[in-house]
């Protein structure tokens, strides 16, 4: 099966954004984080509470392929749609706020190694795929 | 009613919902929309007391734009505001002229530039006192608004919109709370700058924003008439921002919180790179707002529908700024609620007083409650109805008046509204103004005015609950009174002890007093409120939520249920019920993004036991006794008088004056030499009889402050008080009672000048014989703030208000003594004592005798002094020790009608018959008209020792003349607003 690993602008272009047709080979998935903090309650349970973060991870890759990531976010955040797995290995749709790494990136030659991309304050959408 | 709503299950649901984050920004910052701008045509002689300017080079706008209470920068260059902030007044401006609020704080000059914005901030709308006239906002004569109320706008707080496809909605919900004093709302409309209002007439007129208006900003525009005819206005803003046009992302955000003492909310907000600092105006609107989640449901909560996106609304009041070489700083800036703003508001002492006929002046106000007091400071002294939506509901407790100090317009609102009936005045986070009685003192039979916002559990909080239980008692006993008025004004006083006439084991007792009630149960049930309050066995707790709950705010008054088994906790505490909300704080965690709340909460509490209470002998002493302690006896040599050569004008205006009037008891100030004296009551220590019989007035060097009351001219009077500083209370210093004799009376007062604190007073058992065989026996008494004595006596005194003054060493006393068979005859005499007290002489003076009242005043150290007796005959020159009189040219009138200068030479009074003012500079001998300078009317005169400075005063005039009478300064302060008609009787220059 295809990664279904996708990235736009407009949450209409989900489908045409899947990054194996915009050429970038596909992250390792780092676990999903429903929210940032947990709280214990007052009962012993526990709830949590802040943003979700999605993190995508290339171990290697290549100059052209950082390129065409990087045009949906040329500053440093960029709200963006993208498509990922949740914490139950579901695939989902969300508006989130993409993070480029502001301490720079490293390269070998002509690729680019351990990017990480971190898409934060996600926003479940409807299903377009 | 309530404006407060319990959440619905749905939403109690979703605030248990994990995965709650937020987004949050801040609207506002942006340099508002420039309505109107040009330059200033006009040349200036002073800065002083500017309401208007002509103006030219229209470079934006039309005058026609511009509304009351608009925003109006005065800068050196175009749309800069260097030399000040003021705002549009509500005289609309004409093609060439601009009026503003009266200002003294901007240096105004020809081509210097004005730019009114699309903004409204809270300012003060100061009083203007001209002669006896009393102009609100500078130019608001009185005509009928306390019997036709103006009616205040309901249209909830500035909205933003967030748009992600126009065209966009915008609700204005709950018009038809709008509301006015004794009247009711007929009409309401909206407007709008920008966007296409529909439905503008009813309750829920709706803004329709087709796309992105000009400036970002629109401006909406409620007017509600009532059916008396009054019209008023209330402005909002409408905020937009969509996709290309992006709100300011906040970088963290600290102390955000509500505090119900304060009675508002404030914040603080570190902005950093991502915002062009720049745009942090001084006094700034900031709109926080958000969009929130509840699990995977975008949805905002609060109290304020179609506002459920706003955290606070409020104005920047202070900066702080990070500087770093790479100018990667942030700034800090702290953001106040409107009640912080009115607290650095001056406020004049606004009196307000129950009218009893139809209302003449901006202080007589039909059926006086609290909330009219109150609006009246809202709508009138500051712009805050055309802000902010304010409530305020009558409760049927009428007052005579309320008379609160000079002080910021927040803290007098305070004061009444906590003083009278135990309600606590403070804006939600939304910039709506309540004023409510205090959970805690509402009758736990109107409870029910207000709901629980939910129920909270072990499940709604984190972790723990921190509870401190209270196991002595704090208060062991509250003795409680007040009056009902009703609605014409007559009072009746109600009295309550909480729990009992003994006091509880352990505790420290209390009182609260002047409080408006209903009945005698109300007084009891607040008797044992308050103590129940002051020994709640939980002591105000905090209770940290797991959840973002909006839904609680400190204002409007509100509760919560809350929860607690007894399996909870180690020493089995449980608790089941209502808890009252004493604080909000929303804690922002700017790196996870996301709110939690911080509810601090009280316990509610029921009343202890209580009965009726004790009604004292006196109940006169009615505030906290200032007086200093009684200082010991202590005999100093004369002072030399100083003062300035008679040729010398000295420019300095006096500064701390008193006075007695017939109606208002005594006033003080410190501040006769500003335009407008603050004058303040102290009546403190005297009985309500007392306070309106004062007979005569004085001051010592050293600042204590002696009245003869209780009494008139006809029966003499019955004590001595003293207050040892402006301010104090009064004391008695000598009671008649204390006479050797029965039914003898005080009949004079006076002061030695050169003494630091010196009085004496005349007095004793008057002739009545044949009646009784008594031929009179009186009393030179002396004394000072610490006690009296009583020296010589004379023969036959008769029943005549004397006076008395000190000149050439000794004292001489003005009164009546008996001559003729056996001294049936009242005559005119002036009796003279040594300093210390001792009998030395009595000389017939010239006079009509009898009973008139006979008046006196000093001719500095020498022998001279001056003798007038009322409606009788001309003012004589006393000298030769007394002996001699010389009749002069004038017929004074009343006990101040002349004073002297310390030389003796130079002279002011009044000539009873015309009221016309007159003036000697040769002791007396000859005396010439002021007519032409000084108005008639007044009959009071006060030397401030020297030659050419004067108080002329008498009824409810009060002038300053510092050159002896060539020309007057009006001095009338706030006497016109706070004491209209007051008639006063006795002023005495201290410094």
């Amino acid at each position: 099966m295809r990664s279904r690993y996708a990235i736009a602008t407009d949450v209409n272009d989900i489908p045409t954004g899947y990054l194996f047709l915009l050429g970038i080979s596909a992250p390792q998935s780092l676990p999903f984080v429903e929210a940032a903090d947990a709280v214990e309650l007052g009962n012993g349970h526990v709830t949590v509470l802040g943003v979700g973060l999605a993190v995508w991870q290339w171990g290697f890759m290549e100059v052209s392929e950082r390129d065409a990531l990087r045009a949906y976010c040329p500053a440093y955040s960029a709200e963006v749609f993208i498509r990922t797995l949740d914490a139950s290995n579901v695939w989902e749709t969300y508006r989130a706020i993409m993070l480029w790494p502001t301490k720079g990136e490293s390269y070998v030659v002509d690729s680019t190694v351990g990017l990480t991309i971190n898409f934060k304050i996600l926003e479940l959408m409807e299903d377009v795929s | 009613m309530s404006v407060v709503r319990e959440m619905s299950g749905a939403e109690e649901s979703n605030h248990a919902l994990p995965k709650q984050r937020s987004q949050l920004f801040i609207a506002g910052l942006e340099n508002p929309p420039i309505v109107f701008a040009g330059q200033i045509n006009q040349a200036f002689t002073t800065h002083d007391m500017q309401m208007q300017f002509d103006y030219d080079h229209v470079t934006s706008g039309a005058f026609g734009d511009v509304e009351p209470n608009m925003t109006c920068w005065i800068g050196t260059y175009s749309g800069g505001y260097d030399l000040g902030i003021c705002r549009a007044a509500r005289v609309n401006p004409t093609s060439t002229r601009m009026y503003i609020n009266e200002t003294s704080e901007i240096a105004f000059a020809d081509n210097m530039f004005f730019t009114v914005v699309d903004d409204f901030i809270p300012m003060p709308r100061h009083a203007k006192i001209v002669g006896k006239v009393i102009y609100m906002d500078g130019s608001i004569v009185y005509s009928d608004q306390n019997t036709n109320q103006a009616p205040v706008p309901i249209m909830g707080c500035d909205a933003v919109v967030d748009v992600e496809s126009y065209p966009v909605e915008v609700r204005f919900p709950n018009i038809d709370q709008s509301w006015v004093f004794d009247s009711t709302i007929t009409d309401t409309l909206l407007e709008a700058t920008q966007g296409v209002v529909t439905d503008e007439t009813t309750d829920d007129p709706l803004l329709t924003i087709a796309s992105y208006p000009s400036g970002g900003r629109i401006r909406v525009k409620l007017t509600v008439t009532a059916a008396n005819g009054k019209s008023s206005y209330g402005y909002r803003h409408v905020h937009v921002y969509d996709v290309d046009h992006r709100p300011t992302t906040v970088f963290n955000l600290r102390n955000c919180k509500g505090d119900y003492a304060n009675g508002y909310w404030s914040c603080e907000v570190t902005m950093s790179g991502n915002v062009d600092i720049s745009q942090i105006r001084d006094r700034a609107t900031v709109v926080l707002f958000a969009k929130d989640w509840y699990g995977d449901t975008r949805v905002s909560y609060g109290q304020l529908e179609h506002r459920e996106n706003i955290i606070f609304t409020g104005w920047v009041s202070a900066e702080s700024i990070a500087l770093v070489p790479d100018k990667s700083g942030t700034v800090t800036f702290r953001v106040e609620g409107t009640g912080y703003w009115m607290g650095k508001m001056p406020g004049y002492p606004p009196g307000r007083r129950m009218a009893k006929n139809t209302p003449a002046s901006w202080v007589d106000v039909p059926k006086l409650t609290v909330a009219k007091a109150v609006f009246a400071l809202m709508h009138w002294h500051c712009t805050v109805t055309t802000l902010a939506d304010v409530y305020l509901e009558d409760d049927g407790r009428y007052a005579t008046m309320f008379e609160v100090a000079n002080g910021s317009l927040w803290s007098q609102i305070q004061e009444i509204a906590g003083g009278a009936i135990i309600a606590t005045p403070g804006f939600d986070r939304y910039g709506r103004f309540f004023c409510e009685v205090d959970p805690q003192a509402t009758p736990v039979g109107d409870r029910s005015d207000w709901p629980d916002v939910t129920t909270l559990t072990s499940a709604s909080w984190q972790e723990k609950l921190d509870l401190r239980r209270r196991v002595v008692d704090e208060s062991a006993q509250y003795d409680v009174s007040g009056l009902h008025i009703d609605s014409s004004g007559n009072a009746s006083a109600f009295f309550a002890l909480s729990t009992g006439h003994v006091y509880k084991l352990y505790g420290s007792v209390n009182m609260s007093d002047r409080l408006l009630i209903l009945d005698q149960a109300h007084v009891n049930e607040l008797a044992g409120l308050m103590m129940s309050l002051d020994n709640m066995e939980f002591e105000p707790y905090e209770i940290h939520l797991a959840s973002n709950n909006r839904m609680f705010d400190v204002f409007p008054r509100m509760g919560a249920q809350v929860v607690i088994e007894s399996d909870e906790s180690l020493r089995g505490i449980s608790y089941s019920g209502r808890v009252v909300i004493v604080g909000v704080a929303y804690e922002w965690n700017a790196n996870n993004m996301y709110f939690t709340t911080v509810l601090e909460v009280e316990n509610e509490t029921i009343p202890e036991l209580a009965v009726n209470g004790d009604i004292p002998s006196d109940a006169g002493i009615d505030k906290l006794d200032m007086s200093m302690p009684a200082m010991p006896k202590m005999k100093f040599p004369d002072l030399p008088m100083i003062y300035l050569p008679p040729t010398v004008l000295n420019p300095n205006h006096p500064k701390n004056v008193v006075l007695a009037s017939t109606n208002f008891g005594v006033h003080w100030t410190k501040q006769f030499d500003q335009a407008i004296p603050i004058f303040q009551t102290m009546n403190d220590g005297l009985t309500s009889a007392e306070k309106l019989s004062i007979g005569e007035l004085v001051a010592t060097p050293s600042g204590a402050i002696y009245v003869m009351c209780g009494g008139d001219n006809t029966i003499g009077y019955q004590k001595i008080m003293v207050a040892d500083q402006m301010g104090a209370s009064f004391r008695t210093l000598f009671d008649a009672a204390n006479y050797p004799e029965t039914t003898s009376n005080i009949w004079g007062l006076g002061f030695n000048p050169q003494q630091s604190d010196l009085i004496a007073f005349w007095g004793g058992r008057t002739w009545s014989w044949p009646f009784d065989s008594n031929y009179g026996l009186y009393y030179l008494g002396l004394g000072n703030r610490s006690g009296t004595t009583l020296n010589g006596t004379t023969l036959m005194p008769h029943a005549t208000r004397s006076s008395l003054v000190y000149n050439d060493g000794g004292w001489t006393v003005f009164c009546a003594q008996g001559t003729g068979i056996q001294g049936s005859v009242a005559s005119s005499y002036a009796v003279r004592f040594t300093a210390g007290g001792a009998f030395i002489t009595g000389n017939p003076m010239p006079g009509a005798g009898g009973n008139a009242a006979m008046h006196s005043c000093s001719g500095g150290t020498q022998d001279l002094s001056f003798h007038w007796e009322h409606e009788h005959g001309f003012l004589q020159k006393i000298t030769n020790s007394s002996a001699t009189a010389t009749a002069q040219t004038i017929v004074p009138y009343g006990g101040q009608a002349v004073s002297a200068s310390p030389t003796g030479t130079h002279l002011m009074g009044a000539d009873g018959v015309t009221w016309s003012a007159y003036g000697s500079t040769d002791s007396g001998s000859t005396w010439v008209s002021r007519g032409g300078a000084i108005t008639i009317g007044h009959s009071v005169w006060e030397n401030c020792r020297d030659d050419n400075r004067w108080i002329l005063t008498g009824g409810s005039n009060m002038k300053l003349t510092l050159n002896h009478g060539s020309t007057t300064i009006e001095k009338s302060g706030n006497l016109i607003f706070t004491a209209p008609l007051i008639n006063i009787i006795r002023c005495r220059y201290i410094s």
